[in-house]
């Protein structure tokens, strides 16, 4: 029988993985459920517009006619440190690491937005359907220069970077399991798909990107693609690509450095391919298994992938519920992803973020460690007012007590047994003025350790 | 009958980061031949600012530039002229109403944060009466409230909620000739009529067969003509002095002195321009925001198409 | 030797260049120009036919006595106008490809390949420019000097203290036990150990130049004459200075910008003199485009090809490169053509300044200029 606080620790993780975490009054909600009902949940939001969406727009209207990604962020960062579709909005910022399109090139904030909620919409549902919607995002072809690509002189730019970089990849000797025929072929398929010219931002703002097929200007040709020939329009491309094992393989290896692990586990990898292939490439279906996973429940899993920067700031703005509506404070959070190196709505080339420990270098770890201990030691914010609470109305006598009371309070976190020592020989060997301080101390070197980094 | 008589004039305005042109302008005033023009920006962009401009497109001064300190301003709400000649400033970041005279030099400023009656949480529209006080649309806390034009509280009225007197994000306010009142009550999708003590009168919510779709901003013309930003969907309603309906418009912009200098010196811009033909689009308002009016002109401010379209009455 | 040391000024938002140098014989200009053309006392003729902006006298001053060479007439092909796509290309050499490693990053992993010293290079400002960027090197990103480091928002010195020293317990590689990373652990040591280096810096320095309080970049310089002056083994310095994204009001913004900059050059030249680092720094100066030719009523737009400075002892002063002609035959879609490489410069950078193999971080050889003594 699992107790009350392996539960919510299983809940926590699960949380932080699949979202930016939760609090400690969140997870003894969530605690109700069972842990496969909380998947399940997290699996199926609702799609719809945002409830404070009118608020944004009011306190930021420069925000609505998005003139470039910076302008975009209050948008977006409201979302992730408030929406209470977690998974909804960790999909968001998955694809928009690996279908990446960066803000500064395309230089267009409100088809930046349009991207994003593209990928709310369908992230959790069919893969086919996903590249097919992305193939027809007028941000996506201007990025890739698809509106150069002609009937006559195809540009292979995002034929090739759809294979390699959008679904089947390619092994550690760049090759791919598609040819430069292959890439060609695409190519050809694609001609005619591209964004309507829409008029220079400099003097009116930005007006709205727009899809176009032009027929006149698509090669209606045969093409021979993955062994087959026929006269393939891009959709026919999209559809045999997403069916491919490769891209099976590919796009769940993803999920699984994404979400699980930063070590690969060729094992895990191939059961979640079957389930991917089986289910024609249901990506909710992929993500149940995986969540619901004896693996990815397992503690050695647990606190060993580098939290991205989102992960970090997004976790501690929910961790202390520090706003209620927005202010200029929640439209500015972008910066602090930006200084810790995640410059979001603006990946820095198709390939997206380099993951995991590439986070981390000496001035991206101080700006972590300076904003979170900020931010947990602001006694304005409810959700430190409830750590304090929680931790004051308990044993103050016993250091140990207090740490560990913290680390639950600050939801069911965990630490080495190092840290913990140094932190409780911290609280031996100073002096306080009041409980308060104490814990206050205890919150800021607790987000100030190694451990920390990892969720 | 008005809406047979309104016609378009000209636009004045250009997106422009700083100096000559706006950034998301939100609120105009037409005061001794000049339009005051505030615009809005995004606080973290630090393009606020109040233009001081002519009809004729020539751009004279511009104050309350970005910043925290005497003069300056973070995130502005609004702009009213009192009977003195000076104009005053709402910012809703920093909570404070900053005096300035007719050439943008800062004169005082006041405001306290808080919940209690003689503060403020996030000022909206701001309007003067006849004795020169001032009403602040305190949004947060759902009240009309009335100082003297140093701060002092006077009155207030209203609190949070959708029955009649209630509000639920207010917004713009403006005062007809007899003094009453109207507020934009923004997330209720209404304006509502008010005595000058306070009283409810009346409520607009709706004309022809569609509703009121978050209204950001109210003008009572000398007439008693009501204009109303319908925010949400992007048009500027008229009502007259009964607040029965006249017209809807949608924008018909065309492009500003300013806009045509900029394609000229950019030729490649203006060709992109013309490559899209989108000149349609280009003319209608994108949340229309402040309302000012004289007798013969109306401004309006398009806040996310960098301009003020002006009609003639 | 070509060991020095070498301070980047970044002018973010892109600086007219003809009214940074002015070809003040060129009717072209003024027609072009007819507001905001430069004359008379608005210049200070260098020979017949261009002139300095007169708000940079210190410039002049470094050209008279053969320290400052210009470049004019610098850039890349197939100009972009966007602020951020062309500083990329300037931040990581890379005109043709997207790319997020930044030209100096790359040359930090070289000069330190062990990463052994955290302040190999530092960038003063807030935020690593890409050009410092690069995966496993550590570049100190300075706000001010004397708080710089963890918890500088932690009010009382003596709470950040003791929270200091926890957590420089913390982050040894000793504790090992359970963390994941070494890397990480050593991380934090380098960022600690930079910190603390850094921090000291300004204890050290002594100078008589008072560098203006109001002047931001004559902050940011002075603080890189700390630094250097502490002999930490730093060899890369970057400073920003702006915003050159003069579309309006440009009479009044672009020459208070040089004015600053002047001063600061010229307080920043007299303290390495006296710190005896006079022969040993080079000062790079360079924006991410010029603006276009003609004017736009109170500004100007975003143009193409620019102007870049090289200052310092070692630097043999001269004007390198053509001033690009203005003939509307001449242009580029109303821009100015560049007429040299920036990687050319960079390769000169890199080999005479820094001493390190160019082809390395260009991946190519390009033609170096004749520019350090």
């Amino acid at each position: 029988m699992i107790t009350s606080t392996e539960k919510k620790t299983l809940i926590a993780h699960l949380m932080r993985r699949a979202g930016f975490g939760s609090n400690y009054n969140q997870l003894e909600e969530l605690s109700y459920l069972e842990y496969d009902e909380v998947v399940d949940q997290l699996l199926n939001p609702e799609f719809g517009s945002l409830e404070d969406q009118d608020l944004l727009d009011r306190y930021f209207i420069a925000s609505v006619e998005a003139r470039t990604a910076r302008h975009a962020d209050p948008q977006w960062t409201w979302r992730l440190a408030k929406s209470n579709k977690q998974l909804e909005e960790k999909m968001a910022l998955f694809w928009h690491g690996l279908l990446a399109v960066g803000g500064i090139k395309l230089d267009h904030g409100l088809a930046m937005l349009e991207e994003i909620d593209l990928f709310r919409k369908y992230g959790l549902g069919n893969f086919a359907t996903l590249l097919l919607k992305i193939s027809e995002d007028p941000g996506m072809m201007y990025w890739l220069d698809n509106q150069n690509s002609h009937k006559d002189a195809p540009n292979e730019n995002y034929g090739r970077e759809l294979l390699e970089l959008f679904s089947m990849g390619i092994d550690e000797n760049g090759e791919g399991a598609y040819s430069e025929e292959d890439v060609k072929s695409a190519a050809r398929a694609f001609t005619g798909w591209a964004s309507k010219p829409t008029p220079p931002p400099f003097f009116l703002g930005p007006f709205p990107m727009e899809f176009n097929f032009d027929e006149s200007d698509h090669d209606n040709s045969e093409k021979t693609f993955l062994g087959k020939t026929g006269n393939f329009n891009g959709q026919d491309i999209v559809d045999m690509v997403a069916m491919h094992e490769a891209t099976a393989n590919f796009i769940c290896k993803r999920l699984y450095l994404y979400f699980v692990s930063e070590e690969i586990n060729n094992e895990e990898i191939s059961k979640l391919s079957e389930v991917y292939l089986i289910n024609k490439g249901e990506i909710k279906k992929v993500l149940e298994y995986m969540f619901k996973s004896e693996h990815f429940k397992s503690e050695e899993i647990r606190f060993k992938k580098v939290k991205s920067p989102s992960d970090l700031v997004f976790g501690i703005t929910r961790l202390t519920d520090k706003y209620e509506i927005p202010n200029l404070d929640s439209a500015e959070l972008a910066v602090n992803t930006l200084l810790m190196g995640q410059f979001l709505l603006n990946p820095p080339s198709v390939e997206g973020w380099h993951e995991g420990e590439e986070w981390i270098d000496s001035g991206s770890l101080i700006e972590r460690i300076n904003y979170a201990s900020n931010e947990i030691s602001n006694i304005n914010s409810q959700g430190v007012k409830n750590i304090l609470n929680l931790v004051i109305d308990k044993d103050m006598s016993n250091p140990e007590e207090i740490l560990n009371n913290c680390l639950e309070a600050m939801g069911y976190i965990k630490i080495t047994e190092n840290t913990k020592n140094l932190i409780t020989e911290h609280l031996e060997k100073n002096k306080f003025n009041n409980d308060q301080e104490k814990v206050l101390d205890v919150l800021k070197l607790i987000v100030s350790t190694p451990d920390f980094q990892y969720c | 009958m008005l809406s047979s008589r309104i016609n378009y004039s000209h636009t004045i305005g250009i997106a422009s980061f700083e100096g000559r042109g706006f950034m998301n302008p939100i609120e105009l005033k037409f005061h001794n031949e000049i339009l005051y023009v505030l615009s809005r920006s995004n606080g973290s962009n630090k393009n606020n600012r109040i233009s001081a401009v002519s009809l004729d497109s020539e751009h004279k001064f511009e104050f309350a530039n970005w910043g925290e300190e005497n003069g300056k301003s973070i995130l502005p709400t609004s702009i009213a002229i009192d009977h003195k000649n000076q104009i005053f400033l709402s910012d809703e970041h920093l909570n404070r109403i900053t005096v300035f005279d007719l050439n943008g030099n800062f004169k005082k400023s006041w405001g306290e944060f808080g919940s209690d009656e003689n503060q403020i949480n996030r000022p909206s529209g701001i309007a003067f009466n006849k004795d020169n006080h001032i009403y602040i649309v305190d949004h947060i806390n759902s009240k009309i409230k009335k100082f003297d034009e140093d701060g002092k509280f006077i009155s207030s009225f209203g609190s949070f909620g959708t029955k009649e007197g209630e509000f639920n994000y207010p917004w713009g306010i403006s005062l007809d000739n007899e003094e009453n009142i109207y507020i934009a009550d923004w997330r209720n999708n209404r304006v509502q009529k008010f005595h000058k003590n306070g009283e409810f009168i009346k409520t607009i919510n709706s004309f022809k067969d569609k509703k009121i779709n978050r209204p950001s901003s109210v003008h009572v013309d000398d007439r008693g003509y009501l204009f109303v930003s319908n925010w949400g969907d992007n048009s500027v309603l008229i009502f007259d002095d009964n607040q029965n309906f006249l017209s809807e418009l949608f924008g018909d912009a065309t492009l500003s002195k300013w806009c045509k200098e900029f394609l000229e010196v950019n030729p490649e811009q203006s060709s992109w321009r013309e490559n899209a033909g989108l000149f349609e689009e280009e003319k209608r308002f994108w949340k229309p925001t402040g309302i000012d009016t004289n007798q013969d002109l109306i401004f309006i401010a398009d806040a996310c198409r960098h301009r003020v379209q002006i009609y003639k009455k | 030797m070509n060991k020095k040391n070498l301070v980047v000024i970044q002018l973010s938002g892109g600086n007219d260049y003809l009214n940074t140098i002015v070809p003040y014989e060129s009717g072209l200009y003024y027609d072009y120009r007819p507001n905001m053309g430069l004359k008379n006392e608005q210049i200070i003729p260098i020979d017949e036919k261009i002139a300095f902006n007169s708000n940079m006298k210190s410039f002049k001053d470094s050209f008279d006595n053969d320290n400052l060479a210009i470049m004019m007439g610098i850039g890349y092909p197939d100009p972009n106008r966007s602020h951020f796509r062309s500083m990329d290309i300037w931040h990581t050499a890379e005109p043709f490809e997207s790319s997020s490693i930044g030209w100096l990053g790359k040359t930090v992993q070289n000069l330190d390949p062990e990463n052994k010293n955290p302040v190999t290079a530092v960038n003063f400002g807030k935020g690593l420019p890409r050009a410092l960027a690069c995966p496993g090197v550590s570049v100190a990103s300075v706000g001010a000097l004397e708080s710089y480091g963890l918890f500088t928002g932690v009010s009382g010195s003596k709470n950040r203290d003791v929270l200091l020293d926890t957590v420089d317990r913390i982050y040894q590689p000793m504790n090992l036990d359970g963390i994941p990373s070494l890397r990480l652990l050593e991380t934090g040591r380098g960022a600690l150990d930079g910190a603390d280096l850094l921090s000291e810096a300004p204890k050290s320095y002594q100078s008589d130049v008072e560098y203006p309080e109001d002047n931001p970049i004559a902050q940011s310089l002075k603080g890189i004459a700390q630094v250097a002056s502490a002999k930490l083994g730093s060899r890369i310095f970057y400073a920003q200075h702006g915003s050159f994204d003069t579309h309006t009001d440009e009479l009044k913004n672009h020459s208070l910008l040089w004015q600053q900059l002047s001063i600061a050059i010229d307080c920043f030249q007299k303290d390495l003199k006296q710190q005896n680092l006079e022969d040993d720094t080079v000062i790079w100066i360079f924006s991410e485009f010029g603006r276009r030719i003609a004017d736009n009523g109170t500004g100007t737009d975003h143009g193409s090809g620019g102007v870049a400075f090289l200052l310092g002892n070692s630097v043999k002063g001269g004007l390198y490169g053509e001033y690009p002609n203005l003939e509307p035959s001449a242009q580029l879609e109303g821009d100015i053509h560049y007429n040299t490489d920036f990687r050319q410069l960079y390769s000169t950078i890199l080999e005479d300044i820094l001493d390190v193999d160019s082809e390395k971080i260009l991946n190519e050889k390009f033609s170096k200029l004749s520019l350090i003594k």
